[in-house]
C-alpha cells in the first residue's frame, strides 16, 4: 500500500499530467496539425476558387486546366446571376460562364479568365481504402481541413426530391392521387398545380398511390419532369421542375436539424467516396487531395455534419471525356 | 538520474497497468511520415473494430453499441439501452441479427449494457482498464449514424480526445443521431469510450469514459438502474475550493465553521491532491466525487500543506 501511495505520488509530480483541454491548433483541424499537410495544402490553395453571386459565396471550384476550366458542383449554382464572379489565388476577381453540366453526378464546368496554373496532379482511387487520409480544399485559412475515407465507396441512391403538396385522396377508383393542398412558393404552385387536380402518371408512367407518386418525386431532385393530371375531368400535362426537399419544406429529419446547412443535393451521384472532412456547405466543390497532394475527387455534398461525399477522379476524368466538345468549344485544351 | 530512471520506470510500469497509449498516440504529427505512421495503426484494427460494432433497434429508433464478449456483452449508452428488460434488435456488421436484451444503465454517467441471447461466433474487442485517457489522444469514434445501412456500414472518424473529466471523453471526432453508444476505440483497437451526447459544434462531442462502465460494472450488468445521488443524503464535506485546473490539485479556498473539513483539520491554503487514493487534477474532479458520497460515508484525502504532505479521513456531515 506504502509502495502504491508512493507511485502515486509519483505521478502526481510527473510534468505528464493532463492539460485542461486540448488547443484548438492542436486538434484534427487545427493549425499545428494541417501543418503536416501542407503539400496537400500548397496544391489545394492554388486550384481552388470561390464562385460568386454579388458578393455571396456560392460554393467553390477547382480549376483543372492552366487555361481558366473549373470544375465545381452544379446544383449549388441553379438560379445564380451569370457570369459568376470567381476569386482566384491571384486576389483578382473574374468572370466565369457555365459551359456544361451533368445531372447524373452534378458536376458543371465553367470557363473563366484565368490564366494561372491549376497546380493539380491527377491522382488514383483505385487502391484507397477507408481509414486513409485525405485532405480538401475549403472556404476558410488556411484554405484546408483533414480526415480519412470513412465509409464504403459506393452509390448513394437519389433522394431529396420534392414537389410541394399535400396528397389526399389515391388509388385506381380516384383515379390517382388528389392534391390537397399546394405549398405556397413550391415547384407545384410555380408550374401552375392546383387543389383537386387528380395527379395519374409521372413522366408518363402511372402513378396511383400517395406512396408510388412520393418514392418517384423523392428519386428527381432538380429534374424536369411531366406530371399528368386529370383538372376538371380533363387530362392534361404539366411540366415541372422538382425542387429540393430541405428547400421546399425546410428541416424536418432531426439528424439534418441537427447538421446545420447541408447541400441542396445530397444523393444519386452514382459511386461517391465518403470522408469525414468538416465543410460547409459552401466548401463544396472543391478538390479531394492524397498526403502527397493528388487530386482524388470532386467533393459534391454536405449530406450532414458527419456525412461528406466527393465523387471519385476517374469519374471525374470520365465527365470530362463526355464533355470535349464543349471544352473544345470554350477554348480550353485538356 | 538515478532517482528519475526509477520514477520513470514506476511511471512506464503503471502506464503499462493502465493501458497507457504510446507516445505516437498522443503527439501532434509534423509531417506525412506521422500520419502515415497514425495511418497504419487504423488500418491495423479497422476490421477488428468494425466487426464488433453493433446497430441496437428498438421500433423505429436506433443506436449503436459494441460487444465485449464471447457471451454476448454489449456496452452502448444508458439513454439507448433504457429500461432493464427492454428488447433490442442487434444487428451486427455482416447483417447478422440477434435478440437482445437491456441490463443496467447509469442516469448519472449514461453508460448501459445489453445482453445479446443465444450469442454465436460473435466478434468481440477489449477495452481498456480503470483509467482515463491522455488529452490529445488519436481515437477512433465507430457508429451506425442514421441506422444500419449494409451498403455504408458503419462509420468511421477520426479525432483527437480535447479533454477528459471524471466520467466524460470529450472529443472532436463528429457524431450525429444513431451513434449514441456506439464505440470510441484507441489506436490498439481498445474501447476507451461510448458515445453519449452530441455538441453543437460538430467537433466536440462526448463520450462515456470506460471507467464509469468499471465503477458501477456490477450494478450494470445485474440490470440496475442507477440514478444520481439526490441532494438531501449527498455527503458533505463544507469547503470552497479552486475550480481550476491544476496538476499538483484542488486547492482549499475557505473552510466552513462547524463542517466535516473543519473538524478533521482541513485548512485554508491546503491542496487536496487524492481523494479516496484518486489523483485530482481539476475542482470539477473533485466535485464529480464528492457527488458520489452519502451522508456519513468516511472519505480519506491526501493534501499538500506547505508542500508537506498529509493523509486525512474525514466523515462527511449533512448539507446545513
Amino acid at each position: 500500500m506504502k509502495k502504491l501511495t508512493a507511485i502515486l505520488l509519483l505521478i502526481g509530480l510527473l510534468p505528464l499530467a493532463p492539460a485542461a483541454s486540448l488547443p484548438s491548433t492542436q486538434r484534427t483541424d487545427g493549425r499545428a496539425v494541417m501543418a503536416a499537410f501542407a503539400e496537400a495544402g500548397k496544391v489545394a490553395n492554388q486550384c481552388k476558387v470561390s464562385i460568386m453571386d454579388g458578393t455571396k459565396v456560392l460554393c467553390i471550384g477547382t480549376l483543372i486546366t492552366d487555361d481558366g476550366l473549373i470544375i465545381t458542383k452544379h446544383s449549388e449554382l441553379l438560379g445564380a446571376r451569370q457570369p459568376f464572379r470567381i476569386a482566384g489565388n491571384d486576389r483578382r476577381l473574374h468572370r466565369g460562364r457555365l459551359i456544361s453540366h451533368d445531372l447524373a453526378t452534378d458536376l458543371a464546368l465553367i470557363k473563366v479568365n484565368i490564366r494561372y496554373s491549376s497546380g493539380i496532379e491527377w491522382g488514383s482511387t483505385e487502391k484507397l481504402e477507408i481509414g486513409h487520409w485525405l485532405s480538401a480544399g475549403v472556404d476558410a485559412r488556411p484554405g484546408i481541413r483533414c480526415g480519412i475515407v470513412s465509409a464504403y465507396t459506393r452509390e448513394i441512391p437519389k433522394a431529396g426530391g420534392a414537389l410541394g403538396i399535400q396528397m389526399g385522396e389515391e388509388g385506381r377508383d380516384n383515379g390517382g392521387v388528389t392534391v390537397d393542398t399546394v405549398t405556397p412558393n413550391s415547384p407545384a404552385q410555380k408550374a401552375g398545380l392546383r387543389r383537386g387536380d387528380i395527379i395519374y402518371a409521372f413522366d408518363k408512367k402511372e402513378i396511383l398511390t400517395r406512396e408510388k407518386l412520393r418514392s418517384t418525386v423523392q428519386a428527381h431532385p432538380g429534374e424536369d419532369v411531366t406530371l399528368s393530371v386529370i383538372r376538371d375531368e380533363k387530362k392534361k400535362d404539366i411540366e415541372v421542375t422538382l425542387g429540393y426537399f430541405t428547400d421546399v419544406f425546410g428541416l424536418r429529419e432531426r439528424n439534418l436539424k441537427m447538421s446545420g446547412k447541408v447541400s441542396k443535393r445530397r444523393g444519386g451521384f452514382g459511386t461517391v467516396i465518403q470522408h469525414d472532412i468538416t465543410m460547409t456547405n459552401t466548401d463544396i466543390g472543391g478538390p479531394l487531395l492524397s498526403l502527397e497532394g493528388k487530386l482524388l475527387g470532386i467533393n459534391i455534398a454536405r449530406a450532414n455534419r458527419v456525412e461528406f461525399f466527393a465523387i471519385p477522379v476517374e469519374r471525374v476524368q470520365a465527365f470530362l471525356k463526355k464533355n470535349a466538345a464543349a471544352i473544345k468549344k470554350s477554348g480550353s485544351k485538356l | 538520474m538515478k532517482k528519475l530512471t526509477i520514477a520513470l520506470t514506476l511511471f512506464l510500469s503503471l502506464a503499462v497497468l493502465h493501458g497507457a497509449p504510446p507516445a505516437a498516440d498522443v503527439k501532434t504529427p509534423v509531417g506525412i511520415a506521422d500520419l502515415l505512421a497514425l495511418q497504419k495503426k487504423v488500418l491495423a484494427i479497422r476490421t477488428k473494430i468494425r466487426a464488433a460494432t453493433v446497430t441496437v433497434k428498438m421500433g423505429r429508433g436506433s443506436g449503436s453499441g459494441v460487444i465485449v464478449s464471447k457471451e454476448g456483452l454489449v456496452l452502448t449508452a444508458g439513454h439507448v439501452s433504457g429500461k432493464p428488460g427492454q428488447k433490442f434488435k442487434v444487428i451486427l456488421h455482416d447483417g447478422r441479427e440477434f435478440d437482445g436484451v437491456a441490463l443496467g444503465n447509469s442516469a448519472k454517467t449514461d453508460s448501459g449494457m445489453i445482453q445479446i441471447k443465444k450469442p454465436k461466433n460473435l466478434p468481440i474487442v477489449e477495452y481498456i482498464g480503470p483509467g482515463l485517457p491522455p488529452v490529445g489522444q488519436w481515437c477512433m469514434a465507430v457508429g451506425n449514424m442514421g441506422g444500419w445501412d449494409s451498403k455504408r456500414g458503419a462509420v468511421f472518424r477520426l479525432g483527437r480526445i480535447i479533454s477528459v473529466s471524471r466520467h466524460t471523453i470529450r472529443t472532436d471526432c463528429k457524431l450525429l443521431g444513431g451513434d449514441s453508444g456506439g464505440p470510441l476505440f484507441d489506436l490498439a483497437g481498445r474501447v476507451i469510450g461510448i458515445h453519449s451526447r452530441i455538441s453543437s459544434a460538430p467537433d466536440q462531442n462526448y463520450h462515456v469514459a470506460m471507467i464509469a462502465f468499471h465503477d458501477d460494472w456490477e450494478k450494470l450488468k445485474g440490470g440496475k438502474t442507477i440514478k444520481p445521488v439526490g441532494e438531501g443524503e449527498r455527503g458533505y464535506l463544507g469547503i470552497n475550493f479552486s475550480s481550476s485546473t491544476d496538476p499538483k490539485g484542488v486547492r482549499v479556498t475557505r473552510v466552513g465553521k462547524d463542517t466535516a473539513a473543519e473538524k478533521a483539520g482541513l485548512k485554508p491554503g491546503d491542496v487536496i491532491t487524492h481523494f479516496n487514493g484518486k489523483k485530482l487534477f481539476s475542482g470539477g474532479g473533485m466535485r464529480d466525487l464528492i457527488e458520489k458520497t452519502k451522508v456519513g460515508d468516511e472519505i480519506k484525502l491526501k493534501i499538500l500543506r506547505e508542500k508537506k504532505p498529509m493523509e486525512l479521513t474525514i466523515k462527511l456531515g449533512k448539507r446545513p
